[in-house]
Order: structure tokens, then sequence, then C-alpha cells
């Protein structure tokens, strides 16, 4: 029996790996969000300075939410091209 | 009418029942944490996972191509009586365990219950033991841990990031986790359905080859693919409401991000597995990531005498499912008459335990009444001000009532 222990190493770091990155980028997107919201009534008042920092806040939410769709979305993608040219 | 298509007939409705029982026992995987944290309804959960379930059947053959190579030496003639009684084996072994609501592998079940076949059919020598060490008992034991240390490492992390101070007023904004949980539970319900819908494909095929009715070099067939297709997002939509019970709330208390971490893990352990070409247990990587979230909060708890129960059952499915496949296999050996009996007794062992399962029935209306306690948990402090001032102005209400009286 021959058994090819880099690859459970490499399975490991691999699945620690993307799920910390989805999960940190996520919850970035998350924290941010919650500033944004944090702000909102201040900005809702008329505060520019509030209204800037949401805006902010917010888009860079939503960009990190995206980031983490996209990997997800990347992983997919390369579970399925695996399969495909290993047949 | 031929015998050999009578027997291969019962392989391919046997291999259906199988598939829709690998479908209500895995429906947990997917979605036991979105449920167990509000995320979604029960019945909006399962309809998801049925859908993904579906969709990941038709994504590729790959695995349904492979799924007899390495289980039995080279030269090895596999009967299709052999394939019907290994399915027995991994048919009921998927009932008992989802009787107990156990999360185990039904990918071991059916390997187990092929293997048992293999060895009362040809004897130990036409099993491929060392491949068999190497494919599936090794990463049975590392898959869990993995999957439970990228669950605990993710959820620590997504608490740090989202920690404001032990100021209760202060929103953290955790239930948006909720969102998140939508995409990666269905990941890993898609994943689900591309590994073990066609690893059900590759029975039917394998049954049909060894019946003569197709060759090795046909492919699937796409009556094939469309009824494990169906089959499989069949059993999944009817849920398995027990196992649900246990992974969502049983094994330990998952709030959102919890949920969420878990859900990750579990899809990326799946994802990684399958680059590296490991034909992993997405049941078993689920409830590692389930354990590793619940260990992952501050002040989680995981029910270790329910996890205690899970890895028995873990160790027994490979087997457990191979004594009955073997015993059914010695009942297939009487040819025709004996499929038909072996296919009887599961039908009566199947009803016995659909029977019994109903004295103590668990569905979707009570599933939620568990998971519900454990939503009100991780009401957002946003949702606690608003109760708050609602009772405030109830009380101020019925004090005014009373002033004036």
């Amino acid at each position: 029996m021959n058994i090819d222990w880099t690859k459970f190493y490499e399975v490991a770091l691999g699945a620690i790996g993307f799920t910390a990155v989805v999960v940190v980028v996520y919850s970035l997107g998350v924290r941010l969000l919650t500033n944004a919201q944090h702000v909102a009534p201040a900005a809702a008042k008329g505060d520019a300075k509030a209204a800037r920092t949401e805006l902010y806040n917010r888009v860079a939410a939503y960009a990190c939410f995206a980031v983490a769709f996209v990997a997800l979305a990347y992983g997919v993608f390369l579970m399925f091209d695996k399969m495909y040219n290993s047949k | 009418m031929d015998q050999m298509f009578l027997v291969v007939a019962a392989v391919v409705a046997i291999a259906l029942f199988f598939d829709f029982t690998n479908g209500f026992h895995d429906t947990a995987n997917a979605m036991a944490t979105p449920i167990a944290t509000g995320a979604m309804r029960p019945r909006v959960a399962v309809a998801l996972a049925a859908v993904m379930n579906l969709i990941g059947a038709f994504l590729g053959t790959a695995v349904a191509k492979t799924i007899s190579t390495g289980m039995f030496v080279d030269g090895t003639n596999v009967l299709p009586q052999m394939v019907f009684a290994g399915l027995t084996g991994a048919v009921t072994w998927n009932l008992i365990t989802w009787f107990l609501g156990l999360p185990s592998s039904s990918s071991h079940a059916l390997v187990g219950g092929l293997v048992g076949a293999g060895i009362a059919y040809t004897g130990f020598g036409s099993i491929n033991f060392a491949n068999l060490v190497e494919k599936v008992a090794i990463p049975a034991l590392f898959a869990p841990v993995i999957a439970g240390i990228a669950a605990y490492i993710a959820t620590r992390l997504a608490y740090a990031i989202t920690y404001r101070g032990e100021n209760a007023q202060i929103r953290t904004g955790r239930g948006k986790y909720r969102v998140g949980q939508w995409f990666s539970s269905s990941l890993v319900a898609l994943a689900h359905g591309t590994n073990d819908g066609q690893k059900t494909m590759g029975v039917i095929t394998l049954g049909l080859i060894a019946g003569g009715m197709v060759t090795k070099d046909d492919g699937i067939p796409l009556w094939v693919m469309i009824s494990a297709a169906v089959a499989i997002a069949a059993g999944t939509y009817a849920g398995g409401w027990r196992i649900i019970k246990t992974m969502g709330s049983g094994l330990a208390e998952i709030k959102p991000a919890q949920g969420f971490a878990a859900e990750s893990s579990t899809g990326s352990a799946i994802l990684a597995s399958s680059l590296f070409g490991f034909a992993l247990s997405t049941t078993q990587v689920a409830s590692g990531s389930v354990i590793g979230a619940g260990l992952g909060r501050k002040g989680g708890a995981v029910r270790w005498n329910k996890a205690g129960h899970i890895v028995l059952a873990w160790f027994f499915t490979l087997p457990a499912s191979a004594a009955v496949g073997a015993i059914s296999a010695y009942l297939t050996h009487l040819g025709t008459a004996g499929v038909i009996a072996d296919a009887i007794l599961m039908t009566a062992v199947s009803i016995a335990i659909f029977q019994i399962s109903r004295r103590n029935k668990v569905n979707h209306k009570n599933v939620r009444s568990e998971v519900e306690i454990a939503a009100e948990s991780v009401k957002s402090p946003r949702q606690v001000r608003a109760e708050a001032r609602a009772a405030a102005k109830a009380a101020a209400k019925s004090a005014k009532k009373g002033g004036k009286k």
C-alpha cells in the first residue's frame, strides 16, 4: 500500500485556506455593512460626513460580498473543470 | 420474460430507491444549519436542496463512470445479483440510521454493501482492500477532522471580525450571515447532487453492464441520468427531518455566523477533495463542520454524547452494510426466486422501519419547534430593542387604563 500523504496535506490546507478566505471576506462585508447602518440615521438627517461614511462602507461591503460570491463560484468552476478533465 | 431482464429491473428499482433514501438521508448535510439558524424555512430549504441536487446530478458523469473502479480487483465477474445484494445492504443501513437520526455516510453504506456482497459471491480475494483503505477508510478518518478545524478557525475569525465589544446595544450585524447561508448551503447541495446522484447512476450502469444490456463503452444512458437525478431530488425534498434535527440542533447550538462557517467549510472540503481525487463523505464532512463551528463560538457547546453516537455509527457503517449485503448475497445465490425473496424481505423491513418511525414522527412542523427556540437566542439587538419598546408601550397602555379606572 502506497499512500500519498502529500495529497492529504494539500486537501487539508486547501480546505482550511479556502474556508478562511471566504469567511473572512464575507465577515468584512458584514462588518462594513453594519458600519454603514450605524451611521445611516445621521446621514438621513443631512450629516455630510456620515453620508460619505455610509456610502464608502456600503460600497466596500458589497464589494466584499461580491468577492466572496466569486470565490464560491470559482470553487464550483474548479470542481466541475476537474471532473470533466479527469474523464 | 427473460430472467436476466427481471434481475436487472430489480437492480434498477432498488438503486433508485437507494438514491431516494440517499437524498432524504443527506438533506441535512446542506440544510440542517440554515434551518437551525432561521435563514430558511424548512420547506423552502428542502426545496432548494432538491433543485440543487437535481442540477448537480446532471453536471458531468465522471463520478458515475468511476464508481466501480478500484473496489474489486481486475477480472472479478460482477453479477447483477451481486449489485442487487449490495444495494440491499446500503438501503437497510440508510433506513436504520435515518430512524435513529444518525448522519452516517450513504456512500460508505453503498461501498460496504457492495463489498459484502462481493465477498459472499467471489471471496475476499476479489476485493481491492489496499485501494479501499486509501480511498475510503483514511479519508473517512481525516475528512471530518479537517472540516472541523476549518469550521473552527472560520467561526473564530467571523466572530473576531464582527466583534463590537460587550455592549449588547451595539449591533454586530451577525444576522446578515443568514443571506450568505443561502449561497453556502446551495453549494453543498450542488456538490452532494454531483457526487451522490452520480454514484447511483454508476451503480445502475454497473448492473446494466453486468446484465449485458449496455457495454462499458456506451457511457451512462440518458434515462439512467434522468431517473437517478429525479430520485435523489425527490428524496431530498422528502426531507430527512430526524437527521436535520440532529445536525441542526442536536449536535451544537448553531448561530448564523457559525452556520455560514460550517457550510463554507463543508463546501471547501468537498471542493478540495474533488480537485485531488478523494471521494469524501459529505455527511461526515458536514458533521465535522458543525462540531468545529460549535466549538468555535465563545460559550458554544457541543453535545459530545450525540457526537459519540454519530462516530460510532460511522465505524459501524461499512461492516454493518457489508454484513447485510453478504446475507442478501447468499439469498440471491438461489437465483431469481432468491432475488424476489430478498426484495420482499427488504420491502418488509423498510415498511416496518417506516411504521415504527410514525410513533415518534419528526417532520417540517415539529423539526422547527426546537429550531425556533434556537433561533430566538440569535435575535438581533434591533429585534430585542423593538420587542422591549413594544413591551414598554403595552405596559404604559395598561397602566393608563388602570389609572382611568
